[in-house]
């Protein structure tokens, strides 16, 4: 399946946004995303 | 996006593969994990030099160092704070308070830098390490000074988890004063719980809930300092969210999720593995860019400061505790 290129355009410009966000911002998404995986992963 | 990811691969696998050889080589002997880790990546950086091409990758060492310190948040309970009770909690704090004032005022009298001076002031009073890294990043300290105050913390660690149990045994205490006063004492939540539990269950018990009510005060810590380091002249508030470290919004949002009800135990244990993790390989890239030669400018005095600082605040937490429990 071929996402719509608006979509992926978002994807890049948050992942670019993410990239060049400050440190600080980048730990509190990236620790986040640890605690949901494991969150979910032990439900 | 795909290239910077790239870019940064070597680095990252240098510091997980010495990561785990720091892990396996702390968890095979009683050196600490992460004074190996420290060892390993000054190895690294000094001995073998690195090729260029793992720089970018271990140059994300403080992005993992925050993360880290992020997870933090899954250890701080609520529970645990109200299940102690308002003795132990005031005691607590009246530490905490007390603590970070000592090693601040001691320090600026022994001419420990303001690098060194507040890793000092927190991880002797609040949570060790944990709390050496919290206010690091908070203050943005420079490498020798976060390695200086880890290796002290680690040395009292080490010297306290011996001395504690045997003047345990020597004062004979009732198991709960012991407890609470390890709990209070020590810097590190490992050693004061094994201190206690080398006396008792209930000691055991006591040092470990009264060590984690401490604990739960890292990020209120944290944020002071970086709110007084951010000052720097001007104190509006645009300037003082502008140096605020975010990772602490991260910390407190994470804190937020475990108290309600998001994380289950299991869950926490493996948030705090995790974690551990992160400050292992952090501990390898911090390494890498150590100076060696940095670390003994910094000289005997910040120990001896730390030491005058154990002793009292441990002496006045004994008399407090006798008196009130």
């Amino acid at each position: 399946m071929r996402l719509p290129d608006r979509t992926t355009d978002w994807c890049r410009a948050a992942l670019n946004r993410l990239a060049g966000a400050d440190r600080g911002w980048r730990a509190t998404l990236l620790g986040l995303a640890i605690v949901l995986v494991i969150a979910l992963g032990t439900v | 996006m795909t290239d910077s990811v790239g870019r940064l691969l070597p680095g990252l696998a240098v510091l997980a593969v010495a990561g785990v050889l720091a892990r396996a080589v702390g968890g095979a002997t009683p050196v600490d994990p992460l004074v190996v880790a420290v060892g390993c990546g000054v190895v690294l950086g000094t001995v073998l030099s690195l090729p260029d091409y793992v720089e970018p990758g271990v140059d994300r060492y403080k992005l993992l160092l925050e993360t880290g310190v992020v997870l933090l948040g899954a250890s701080l309970t609520v529970e645990q704070l109200v299940g102690a009770g308002p003795a132990v909690a005031g005691l607590a704090v009246a530490v905490i308070a007390l603590g970070v004032g000592f090693g601040e005022v001691a320090g600026r009298l022994a001419s420990v830098g303001d690098q060194t001076r507040p890793l000092l002031a927190a991880g002797a009073s609040v949570c060790g390490v944990s709390a050496v890294l919290a206010v690091a990043s908070s203050i943005d300290s420079d490498e020798a000074a976060v390695a200086y105050a880890v290796g002290t913390v680690l040395l009292f660690d080490a010297a306290t988890l011996v001395t504690f149990p045997l003047v345990g045994a020597v004062l004979g205490l009732p198991d709960r004063v012991f407890g609470v006063w390890v709990g209070l004492s020590l810097f590190s939540t490992g050693p004061a719980a094994a201190a206690g539990f080398a006396v008792s269950e209930t000691a055991g018990q006591w040092a470990t809930v009264t060590k984690l009510v401490r604990n739960a005060f890292i990020g209120v810590v944290a944020v002071a300092y970086a709110l007084s380091y951010a000052d720097g002249g001007r104190t509006d508030a645009t300037e003082v969210w502008t140096r605020f470290p975010k990772f602490l919004v991260g910390f407190f949002v994470v804190a937020v999720l475990a108290n309600a009800g998001v994380l289950d135990a299991a869950a926490r244990g493996a948030v705090s593995t995790v974690g551990d993790w992160l400050f292992t390989l952090a501990f390898v890239g911090l390494g890498v860019k150590l100076n060696p030669r940095g670390l003994g400018v910094a000289g005997a005095r910040p120990v001896a400061v730390v030491l005058a600082h154990f002793l009292t605040v441990t002496t006045l937490a004994f008399l407090a505790v006798r008196a009130l429990l």
